[in-house]
């Protein structure tokens, strides 16, 4: 299907994106979608909510929050897939870009982003100028490895969102942000043309010490972000947050196929005990360096991020939040970054009496969680 | 052959500057690791095992966290603490 296209100005800037970056925030893309919401006039600190919860799966010793975190070779993502977290936010299926409008209700509950890809430079260029045009910044998806800012340039490949908010063409450049400081991203200029699409256009391969080698094409990936007009965020669907995070760290349903909560946290103790009996080789000192260090540092940013939600959403709509409730959080939250830099240290130095330390970090990290679910709503 | 704290100091520093992304200008004691000299908690925990098997020492696991040593000096005086320990 041809796209039609639409005229646009020669420079267009979108004034007044706010710079957002907060640590505790999960990922570079979600701090992106921070900026877009900020600059909608949505509080970040309560649409970025998520759901307490945790995830094991014993066939690949993947762990998880609200989806498992590994690598994938796709952007290619399910809505089931998508979904799973974020509860103010509907993550539509990523799909090819027709040039279509997409309606959005203005009453619909949930803020959208769309995931959309084009093989095309030229379409996913005329779009993203279209969408700066109208005054909306956009998040584009870039290979580190073709941004000469950061520090993987011409060195390391991997997928990254920056913030878009402008172009000019007689100078040949883009206007964008990338403010991700835990990646020691702290740009925020203009970069080619040229530059910005051999970013989003060369496929990054990246070299992962546990699954093995990932080559995802980019196909110029890039997320919209829309809000409905009459968005609000509403203290129901926060009460709803909360309970559903109960239920979920109770492990009374299945997420995305996998148990979830203090089942999970307990299947995972009790294989992480029988590796006490097993010679602990190089996969195992390559699966805690590499991926239980990076995949818990998650789980603790996680963790940060409902503390932030519980006092944000606490203020707004006059809960009274108990002091132990934020005791436990930030007890839960230092067990598991403990349990992350000890999973470092055991990769890096083999030496199984880590291993009961780190199982301790996280049996303390539990008995935390389930103080503060215990305090939780249950559903009503 | 026992140390003295600045000696210990002096070889923490050293040792941060070889690790630290961050660190033509030399190691202050008392300067946020992170913040000035870009030592993240992946550098961090490379770099106390290193202080292990140089000091012949061992860190307690419950304060592994860069918020603990967050400093030069809060290295340094743990390896002391440590080495007086022994």
């Amino acid at each position: 299907m041809e796209i039609v296209r639409s005229a646009v100005p020669k420079r267009s800037i979108v004034e007044g994106v706010p710079r957002y970056y907060e640590p505790y925030v999960n990922d570079c893309f979600y701090n992106a979608y921070g900026a877009l919401l900020g600059f909608k006039g949505v509080d970040p600190a309560l649409a970025l909510a998520d759901y307490l919860s945790f995830l094991y799966d014993p066939m690949t010793e993947q762990i998880g929050v609200n989806y498992m975190l590994r690598s994938s070779d796709t952007f290619y993502y399910t809505e089931e897939e998508l979904n799973t977290s974020l509860p103010y936010a509907h993550l539509q299926a990523t799909k090819e870009f027709s040039g279509e409008e997409e309606a959005l209700d203005p009453d619909a509950p949930r803020y959208e982003v769309r995931l959309y890809t084009h093989p095309s430079a030229e379409v996913a260029e005329q779009r993203l100028k279209e969408r700066l045009a109208e005054g909306e910044p956009m998040i584009v998806v870039v290979n580190l490895y073709e941004i000469p800012y950061h520090g993987a340039y011409q060195k390391q490949h991997g997928i990254h969102a920056v913030v878009v908010t402008g172009y000019d063409e007689e100078q040949g450049v883009y206007h964008l942000f990338d403010k991700y400081e835990m990646s020691n991203s702290n740009f925020d200029g203009t970069l080619p043309r040229d530059v910005v699409e051999a970013g989003r256009s060369t496929s990054s391969v990246t070299e992962n010490p546990v699954s093995g080698t990932t080559v995802r094409q980019m196909e110029h990936l890039w997320m919209e972000v829309q809000v409905p007009s009459h968005f609000q965020l509403k203290e129901g669907s926060a009460k709803q947050l909360l309970s559903e995070s109960r239920r979920r760290m109770e492990g009374r349903d299945l997420l995305l196929g996998y148990p979830c909560g203090f089942p999970a946290m307990d299947d995972f103790l009790e294989a992480l005990q029988a590796k006490r009996s097993r010679p602990f080789d190089d996969t195992e000192k390559r699966r805690f360096r590499f991926y239980y260090n990076r995949s818990l540092k998650t789980i603790v940013r996680q963790r940060r991020r409902f503390l932030v939600f519980l006092q944000r959403a606490g203020a707004a709509f006059g809960w009274t939040i108990p002091a132990e409730a934020k005791e436990w959080l930030e007890e839960a939250a230092l067990r598991w970054d403990i349990a992350a830099n000890v999973a470092l240290k055991l990769g890096l130095t083999g030496k199984l009496a880590l291993l009961d330390d780190f199982i301790e970090q996280l049996r303390l990290a539990r008995a935390a969680e389930e103080q503060l679910v215990s305090w939780l709503p249950a559903r009503e | 052959m026992s140390l003295t704290k600045e000696q210990v100091q002096e070889q923490v520093c050293e040792m941060i500057a070889r690790f630290a992304p961050i660190a033509e200008n030399g190691i202050r004691l008392d300067a946020n690791l992170r913040e000035h000299y870009g030592v993240d908690s992946l550098i961090l925990v490379e770099l106390l095992v290193e202080a292990e098997e140089h000091f012949g020492i061992a860190f307690d696991s419950s304060s592994l966290t860069d918020e603990y040593f967050a400093t030069a000096d809060a290295i340094a005086s743990y390896v002391s603490s440590r080495l007086e320990a022994a």
